[in-house]
């Protein structure tokens, strides 16, 4: 090749490169968007095959994960609440933060494996992946938007008309497009290779101490916290107590259901270095305070778990093991994933 | 020439099958007790003497059923959403109904469970027309709004939201009406919306949103749904 063909085909390529929609650190290829499914994990709850994703349709969902536009004063996108450091979660605010600066009525919990979750929220209210985005959007103090109008918003827009129109083959933006493309974002979002999952596949090996915590957590916390997802997906009362400020009932403004007062979803411990603070109203600052909670065995509400009689009386260095432990929940590959980063951030 | 007669008579066939067939138009027809619907300015009474406005009636019409005297029922699969301020929605058309006598009617008011469970739906039942829980994942079977100075809601709202598939709060409910006509050539349902209200202590009861509270309500579609006779209206 003369060098004349070569320095046209370095040109042709750079201005490819500079006008491509994607984050110029990361070129998304079909490769990209396989999901990752390890056999330890069992089969999805969501159907991958009938909702197939693709370059196109996950791109665009992450421009619409990351995008203002979905809510009602574009001061909000779904990604100012899931913060990708936080695997997804929001640290610091108890209770998430919407538009106008309202607060919401839970904390923000990560999203991480949610192709495994038959229901969505810490009350399981919703209970198709697809229809979650529905509820911050419309919600009037997290987006406060209507989904006419953020329809009417993408259709306005040359940038989404085109990114629809190669994802879904569609001239018009409909809902379910855009939540299908939501999907196609989320269910990427698997945390497999924390060195708790290496240890698995011993392509790595515990420290006395982790390996302690880890049997001290199998006999004192996995009868709700289940391997290898870290949760079984029930919704149970730890104890707690119902907060004060907002009087959640969880479970029960679901079911409506006695029984289900004061029960909240078993929440995953992956990443739980990173989610903090932690339960439904981020009420415990740090790990050290959960696992006191625990520990101590006072638990409140009508009725709290049997399941927690293996909590209770914990010797402190137990509760330093689990703690070791727990750290080894993080899930670095997943936190520095370069595919889930704002595109619109250079 | 007889042969010719008969060919004739052949090709008329095809026609006469389909000349056996009609459209039937289901019209639907809202009032409040004896009056007709009007939307937020004029003022109703419930049993209570509490008055109240009518902003907004719109329900889920589905799994649509002609029962026939001798053949087979006439079935449709469609949802329809009926708005009763849309006069293009209040009317909904089977296309193709064979000429027969019918005995009743069916339907369904609400969303089977099946649409409820299996992700985003496209068309009547798309999110965006505002019939959707999203906190609570389903569909709004039967949305009544309005106002009534006695309501301790915010603007003295009324919101009467009808859903829930799942026991022990299932309300789809199926309503059956008897065919008073025959031949029937159009069926007029008249939707009495002022059932749902009447018994409600709005002062107390202003917005029921959620399936537990919405059950007692389907409770009442006997006295909400009617047929009338064409020659009625
Ligand atoms: C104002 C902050 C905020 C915004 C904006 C927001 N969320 Fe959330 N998200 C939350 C909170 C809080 C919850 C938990 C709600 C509850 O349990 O009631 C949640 C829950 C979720 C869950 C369920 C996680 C689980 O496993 O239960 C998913 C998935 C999710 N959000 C995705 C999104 C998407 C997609 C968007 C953008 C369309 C979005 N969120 C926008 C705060 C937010
Ligand atoms: C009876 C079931 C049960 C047992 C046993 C249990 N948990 Fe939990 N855990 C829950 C539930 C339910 C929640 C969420 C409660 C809420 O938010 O109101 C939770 C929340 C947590 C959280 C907060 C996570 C977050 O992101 O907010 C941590 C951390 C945690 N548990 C750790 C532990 C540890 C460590 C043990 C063992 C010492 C343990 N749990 C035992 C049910 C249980």
């Amino acid at each position: 090749m003369s060098p004349r063909i070569l320095a046209a085909l370095l040109v042709v390529s750079l201005i490819a490169y500079a006008t491509s929609e994607e984050n110029p650190t990361m070129r998304i290829e079909a490769r990209d968007v396989v999901p990752t499914l390890p056999k330890r994990f069992g089969k999805p709850v969501y159907d991958l095959r009938s909702s197939r994703i693709s370059v196109d349709g996950f791109l665009l969902g992450r421009e619409l994960f990351y995008d203002q536009i979905l809510s009602r004063d574009s001061s909000t996108s779904c990604g100012s609440c899931h913060q990708h450091f936080a695997a997804f979660g929001h640290v610091d605010h108890t209770l998430s933060h919407g538009i106008d600066g309202r607060i919401g009525k839970r904390n923000v919990p990560a999203i991480q494996n949610e192709i495994w979750s038959s229901t969505f929220m810490w009350d399981g209210g919703v209970t198709h992946m697809d229809l979650q985005p529905i509820a911050p959007i419309t919600d009037t103090s997290e987006m406060g938007e209507t989904l006419d109008r953020v329809i009417k918003k993408l259709s306005a827009s040359t940038k989404y008309r085109r990114m629809f129109r190669s994802a879904f083959r569609t001239e018009t933006i409909t809902t379910y497009h855009m939540l299908k493309a939501l999907s196609q974002f989320i269910a990427l979002m698997v945390s497999a290779d924390a060195r708790y999952d290496r240890m698995m596949e011993h392509r790595d090996v515990y420290t006395d101490q982790e390996q302690r915590g880890l049997l001290a957590f199998r006999a004192r916390c996995a009868a709700c916290h289940r391997e290898p997802l870290f949760t079984d997906g029930s919704y149970r009362n730890n104890g707690i107590g119902m907060d004060t400020a907002l009087r959640d009932v969880g479970r029960f403004a679901i079911t409506a259901d006695p029984a289900d007062s004061l029960k909240f979803k078993v929440p995953s411990l992956r990443n739980v270095d990173r989610t903090y603070p932690y339960m439904h109203d981020g009420r415990f600052r740090t790990l050290r305070a959960v696992l006191d909670h625990y520990g101590r065995g006072t638990f409140f509400g009508r009725s709290p778990d049997p399941a927690l009689k293996s909590t209770v009386g914990m010797k402190e260095h137990e509760k330093k093991d689990i703690l070791a432990f727990l750290l080894t929940l993080t899930d670095s590959t997943f936190l520095h994933d370069r595919r889930f980063v704002d595109p619109n951030i250079r | 020439m007889i042969l010719r007669r008969c060919c004739c008579l052949l090709f008329l066939v095809p026609l006469l099958l389909r000349a056996g067939t009609t459209p039937i138009p289901i019209h639907f027809e809202h009032v409040v007790g004896e009056r007709p619907l009007r939307f937020d300015t004029t003022m109703y009474q419930n049993e209570q003497h509490q008055p109240y406005a009518i902003s907004m009636v719109r329900y889920y019409v589905s799994a649509i059923r002609l029962h026939c005297e001798g053949n087979e029922d006439v079935t449709s699969e469609k949802f329809f959403l009926v708005d009763a301020s849309d006069s293009t929605t209040t009317t909904i058309t089977l296309p193709r109904v064979p000429i027969g006598t019918y005995r009743s009617i069916s339907f369904t008011i609400g969303v089977d469970s099946a649409h409820n469970c299996s992700g985003p739906q496209e068309g009547v039942l798309d999110p965006i027309r505002g019939m959707f829980w999203a906190w609570n994942t389903g569909y709004i079977f039967m949305k009544v709004e309005g106002t009534s100075p006695v309501s301790p809601s915010p603007g003295h709202l009324v919101e009467v939201h009808i859903g829930g598939f799942r026991q022990p709060y299932n309300n789809i409910a199926r309503i059956e009406l008897p065919i008073v006509e025959d031949p029937v050539r159009g069926i007029y349902v008249r939707v009495d919306v002022g059932a749902i209200l009447q018994t409600l202590d709005l002062s107390s009861v202003s917005s029921i949103t959620t399936p537990a509270a919405a059950a007692p309500i389907t409770a009442l579609y006997p006295r909400v749904f009617h047929i009338i006779r064409s020659t009625e209206r």
